[in-house]
């Protein structure tokens, strides 16, 4: 996905801004990358090399919950980077109804 | 300008030395910003020392164990896993092949990463020594370089904020001269991708704090953040804090009220419509590496020690024990620049230090004033100052510096181009870990 596209913008409303993000985060083995899974949001946010000097600062790659539930292809590409336990747990997250 | 005066060796002893500083040079000096007050986030407990044997002694006790996994990690600063070795690299105290050979045996990944900071650190060397004043101009890519009147009454400019992310990373270069790069990243992408404030003015001002400031690694750090090099410009956001300083937004009085919640516009900058051609080849290949092998025209009288290379070991040096060092502090340069009283310090220290072992005399004036007529030893060092003032001196003995790899005429214009061109030991492509 083109980067300029991917960034998601918090709320940052009156009192908004400060809010406390819950993010479930996962790293992409033998890579720097990492996923963060904002279930407030409902959002997967992908960083590629998170932490090292490729880092754009960005995510690079943002998906819905719904889009992923709608792609199944995207859906295996993401949990196909993780390892099984990590695949399983951002599965869960995904398919957990919002509150 | 005032005439090249003969300073005394600087007493032995932190205070002592500061009182030398402050004593001789206190005028060239920059004021200690107000707006960098002590904060409550517990910075790094003590200052880095200059001098050969602090160098080798933070070479010895460094452990590059556990690199891999702490080396971005900002706050609590007990949770750091950067080495701090970098103000002695900087200034030639322990060379880049010294902290390479150093951590062999270490665990895999740890080695891998943190000679791949090596490894960057050798490429920013090399940008440098080839482009020179070049580096002032953003080079690949359109990014406002300055910015008039971009201090209006706040000497750290955005980064003076109640933000604690920010105004802790302020409070902790003024203070102690060092960053993890980490957060030298969040302060650059602030100033000039959130802010647009010109990155020559925001780089100035790291510049002039940092222990380990270099044109050379700083501003291709700059250079970096902000899109200049790669076309892209680093996101700085809350984001990076609560993942490499967990802990410190809940502490922050604008917790609630964060102005960098959001990731600053993404921005993608418009190539130049000139590039210098010297980022692709370079045709004179010598005047950026210097000599491979010493260059000896006559008997010299003197050693001429740089900032580059205040080492014991500096080539120079060691080939003449016998020499007496100079050492001039370039007051030109300094009234210019208006380094903090911390650089000073550091540098005095290592000259200190120094002068307990071998004669060094030490100057303030023009160095090239205060050098004419004697003939010199010296190292070569690859930054353009030392090249403008060399070429109007007598040196009859000049050494090589001393490279992780030496310099080669292909392309520069990206890491990944350096290291495809040959100008890395490992020959391959990737990235090297901040």
């Amino acid at each position: 996905m083109d980067r300029s596209g991917a960034v998601v913008e918090r709320d940052s409303g009156e009192d908004g801004c400060g809010e406390n993000m819950t993010v479930s985060s996962f790293t992409v083995p033998y890579t720097d990358d990492q996923i963060e899974v904002d279930t407030d949001r409902r959002v997967v946010m992908w960083f590629r090399n998170a932490w090292n000097r490729e880092s754009s600062g960005y995510p690079d790659e943002t998906h819905t919950f719904d889009a992923l539930l709608a792609d199944k292809g995207l859906l295996v590409l993401l949990t196909a980077s993780l390892a099984g336990n990590d695949a399983a747990e951002l599965q869960r997250l995904i398919r957990t109804p919002p509150a | 300008m005032t005439a090249p005066r003969r300073l005394a060796d600087p007493p032995p002893g932190q205070q002592e030395v500061h009182a030398w500083v402050m004593d001789h040079m206190g005028d060239l000096i920059a004021e200690t910003p107000s707006d960098a007050v002590e904060s409550d986030t517990g910075g790094p407990a003590a200052q880095v020392s200059g001098g050969q044997q602090a160098a080798d002694a933070a070479l010895r006790a460094y452990d590059v164990r556990g690199y891999e996994r702490l080396r971005n990690n900002v706050w609590p600063s007990s949770s750091r896993g950067a080495s701090r070795l970098s103000p002695y690299i900087r200034h030639g105290l322990l060379t880049l092949r010294e902290v390479w050979d150093h951590v062999a045996g270490g665990p895999q990944a740890d080695v891998v990463k943190f000679r791949d900071e090596l490894r960057w650190q050798e490429y920013a060397r090399h940008l440098y020594a080839r482009m020179g004043t070049a580096s002032r101009r953003s080079f690949r890519f359109v990014v406002d370089e300055r910015t008039p009147d971009v201090l209006p009454g706040l000497s750290g400019g955005p980064w003076s904020s109640p933000a604690l992310c920010l105004q802790s990373s302020w409070t902790e270069l003024v203070t102690e001269g060092w960053l993890p790069n980490q957060t030298r990243m969040w302060l650059a992408s602030h100033w000039s991708v959130r802010e647009g404030l010109g990155w020559r003015d925001g780089e100035d001002l790291m510049y002039r704090h940092l222990l380990d400031g270099s044109r050379a690694a700083n501003r291709l750090g700059w250079q970096w953040t902000t899109g200049a090099l790669t076309g892209k410009a680093y996101g700085f956001s809350r984001w990076q804090v609560e993942k490499r300083a967990p802990g410190l937004c809940s502490v922050c009085p604008l917790e609630q009220n964060c102005p960098i919640t959001n990731w600053p516009a993404n921005q993608e900058r418009e190539p130049q419509a000139v590039s210098d051609s010297r980022l692709r080849r370079d045709d004179d290949l010598e005047a950026t590496a210097g000599p491979a092998t010493t260059r000896r025209t006559g008997h010299p009288e003197a050693v001429w020690m740089t900032a580059e290379s205040l080492s014991d070991r500096d080539p120079a040096a060691a080939a003449y024990p016998e020499l007496p060092v100079v050492f001039v502090f370039d007051e030109p340069l300094l009234r210019r620049l208006r380094l903090s009283v911390n650089r000073l310090v550091f540098l005095a220290q290592s000259l200190a230090e120094l002068s307990t072992r071998r004669q060094v005399q030490l100057w303030l004036g023009d160095p090239v004033e205060v050098l004419q007529g004697t003939r010199l030893a010296t190292t070569f060092a690859p930054v353009p100052g030392w090249r403008s003032r060399a070429g109007r001196l007598e040196v009859v003995s000049l050494h090589p510096w001393p490279w992780l790899e030496r310099p080669r005429s292909g392309s520069i214009a990206s890491y990944t181009a350096w290291v495809k061109g040959g100008g890395s030991q490992r020959g391959r492509g990737g990235a090297g870990q901040r």
